[in-house]
């Protein structure tokens, strides 16, 4: 007598259920209707996803062309792109405009959109690593380093805003912070997501307080390169600057790419992933240590800018779902769009007065995303 | 191989007559705990000397009163936690040398449900579960387990829901997904009948017996419910403080009126129903003072 054989015979299995579970022992492969009818609805879902991002890099690159036509000086839309075209080129036909257009307003376009991938990929992979909806990069201290830092080179006198040493002092305060909650991360007892984002935000506010004592004994003309770091702009960010925004924005979010699948195990805790074959601790600090670093390669050329790096994420769960595979890109083409066309208002609505593109993010996307969240509640968290 | 024929010629555990397995009927994953203890702090000790074979597919159901250590118990097994002391042989080769990876090649570990932060679809959770499948599977392959588990569980027409949005009998059933996507060879569930009215309660243990019978799995699940465990379990874990294994053997040996009082100071009276027996709760064994620990 076999178990096998048995099962038919057991009167605790009722009937149905026995057929079920060798049908399934059977194999693990299968050809129905079912079958079928199930993956066309699972290709339906992608391609909505496909579509999402699809979108955001249409509205960002057409937008990218009016911020770029927008100025003082009237360029067409159409020859902003010419303009371009020619440019890449190297078949440059009006020097003078090819000069306005690449070397004055693309840098800062060109940084908005690096900006945007960078802040919204650290705040999804920050959020899901940390399983927590509030984690960016302010919750984990590095804005606030970053500010320190830049505080603390301009307050010394070590340079005017965004030359290079602004720069790498801003740089290396902003990785503080991660460091600090890896290293943390050691200690047994504080290893859990929730210790690390409650550590960074202890972190967030010291750097606070030691920023607010610089700044009260700084000069009025300091105070004012303070501020301006502090609310973030795109302005003075320089093509060799991008370069090394963009070197990386671009390599960080291909690693966390690779990892997404990874990172979706992660972020149903940690006993799920290990059980599934992962060591979430590597995993975790890793990712910190990427996102970090993109973080940090980010806010030290363009200063704190805000609302993007939180908020993303949760307006494109909203539309695509959670499965970071898809989050990620979608978030990062996202939050690009956002900077873009919020950098573009922000010039345009008050002309000649210009808005912070972290203000005018807060002020569009603040209400419309409340708008998304009583509309579709909260069920996608 | 070599640990299978050893355990042909060690001593064996009686089994009541209509339960009786064939001696060849030996699963093909052996788990073995040696002098086992764990705590989660330094110098603490939870759960302590646990000495355990399981060689043998089946219904295990792992039982004793709040706090004992039975969920311990079985993260120890997945290599959730690391031992403080004491080795676990899986297939004779010790848990301690191998990677989570390893383990899970083997053990597929179902944790109490528990909402996510971020809630995905019910077929992305479940895909979750393919994580560790052969590297060289194709997405293809991967969405059919998937189907598969769905049907089996009867949750396909659930996929494109929110796991935050299911009823507790749905996650519990998501849950297992999970678990099986990878086909185990041995499935380990925390409470897998909590938060469940009885109609789920039956189905899920009735799963996990078909599942042992018919595929010849070794199912672990921990419960709260000495009668449901009774009735469905061919083995019963009996822990008891301080984070002991009690007794372990068929439910007719273990769940008897002395266990059940020594173990959970309550007075009851056990009667047997079709050759599995019944536990008829009866008052606390309270002192003078009102304390029932
Ligand atoms: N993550 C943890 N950290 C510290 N102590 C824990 C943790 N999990 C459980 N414990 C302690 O270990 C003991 C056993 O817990 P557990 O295995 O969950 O019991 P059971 O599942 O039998 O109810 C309890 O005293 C509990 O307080
Ligand atoms: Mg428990």
């Amino acid at each position: 007598m076999k178990f096998i054989e048995d099962i038919e015979e057991d009167p605790l299995i009722a009937k149905p259920m026995s057929r079920l579970v060798r049908e399934w022992s059977r194999t693990d492969q299968d050809d129905s209707d079912g079958y079928r009818k199930h993956m066309a609805d699972y290709h339906r879902t992608i391609r909505r996803r496909l579509f999402f991002i699809v979108m955001c890099v249409v509205v960002t690159v057409v937008a990218a062309g009016y911020a770029i036509a927008y100025g003082p000086l009237d360029i067409s839309f159409a020859d902003t792109y010419i303009t371009i075209w020619n440019h890449i080129t190297g078949n440059v036909q009006n020097a003078g405009m090819d000069f306005i257009i690449v070397n004055v307003r693309a840098p800062r376009i060109v940084a908005g959109i690096f900006g945007g991938i960078g802040l919204a990929v650290c705040g999804a992979v920050l959020q899901s690593v940390l399983r927590n909806p509030l984690a960016d990069s302010y919750t984990t201290g590095v804005s606030s380093g970053a500010s320190f830092g830049a505080t603390l080179a301009i307050t010394m006198g070590l340079s005017v805003v965004n030359s290079t040493p602004t720069v790498i002092m801003a740089f290396v305060f902003s990785l503080l912070p991660i460091v600090a909650i890896i290293l943390l991360s050691k200690h047994r007892s504080a290893s859990s997501p929730t210790v690390m984002i409650m550590f960074g935000i202890g972190l967030m506010y010291i750097f606070n307080a030691l920023t607010t004592v610089f700044m009260l004994w700084s000069s009025p003309e300091d105070l004012a390169s303070i501020y301006q770091w502090q609310v973030g702009s795109l302005a003075k960010v320089t093509w060799d600057n991008i370069l090394y925004m963009a070197a990386v924005v671009i390599v960080g979010t291909i690693v966390i790419q690779i990892l997404s699948g990874k990172l979706n195990v992660l972020a149903t805790g940690d006993d799920n992933a290990k059980a599934l074959g992962i060591d979430p601790h590597r995993l975790r600090v890793f990712l910190l240590a990427v996102t970090g670093l993109i973080c940090a390669g980010v806010v030290s050329f363009t200063g704190v800018i805000g609302f993007v790096g939180l908020v993303t994420p949760h307006i494109v769960r909203i539309f695509i779902g959670a499965d970071n595979r898809y989050l990620l890109p979608a978030s990062a083409l996202f939050g690009a769009m956002l900077m873009v066309v919020c950098d573009l208002l922000g010039r345009a609505v008050l002309d000649p007065a210009v808005l912070p593109v972290g203000v005018v993010m807060a002020f569009i996307g603040g209400p419309t995303f409340i708008w998304l969240l009583v509309r579709k509640g909260n069920s996608a968290w | 191989m070599a640990s299978i024929s050893e355990k042909l010629s060690g001593p064996e555990r009686p089994l009541p007559d209509e339960r009786k397995l064939d001696v060849d009927e030996i699963s093909d994953v052996v788990i073995e705990m040696k002098d086992v203890s764990f705590g989660y702090g330094i110098g603490e000790t939870v759960i302590r000397d646990i000495n355990l074979k399981i060689d043998r597919p089946g219904l295990y159901c792992v039982v004793g009163p709040n706090g004992v250590g039975k969920s311990t118990l079985i993260k120890c097994m997945s290599k959730i936690e690391n031992l403080s002391s004491g080795d676990i042989l899986i297939n004779g080769r010790s848990i301690r040398t191998m990677r989570h990876k390893d383990v899970a090649k083997f053990i597929g570990y179902v944790p109490v449900v528990s909402k996510d932060v971020f809630s995905m679809s019910v077929l992305e959770t479940i895909l979750i579960g393919c994580q560790n499948r052969r590297s060289g599977d194709s997405e293809e392959s991967k969405m059919k387990a998937v189907y598969k588990v769905m049907v089996l569980l009867n949750i396909q027409d659930l996929s494109e829901k929110l796991f935050s949005e299911l009823s507790a009998g749905q996650h519990q059933k998501v849950a297992i997904a999970r678990g099986l996507v990878q086909k185990p060879r041995v499935l380990i569930l925390d409470e897998p009948t909590a938060n469940l009215d009885v109609k789920y309660q039956v189905y899920v243990v009735e799963l996990l017996r078909a599942l042992a019978e018919s595929e010849g799995m070794i199912v672990i699940m921990i419960s709260h419910d000495l009668n449901l465990s009774a009735k469905y379990a061919h083995e019963v874990i009996m822990m008891s403080p301080p984070g002991v294994i009690y007794k372990v053997g068929p439910p007719e040996d273990v769940i008897t009126k002395e266990n059940i009082e020594t173990v959970y100071g309550v007075h009851c009276k056990v009667i047997e129903d079709d050759g599995a027996p019944v536990v008829i709760l009866g008052q606390s064994m309270m002192d003078e003072f009102g304390n029932i620990d």
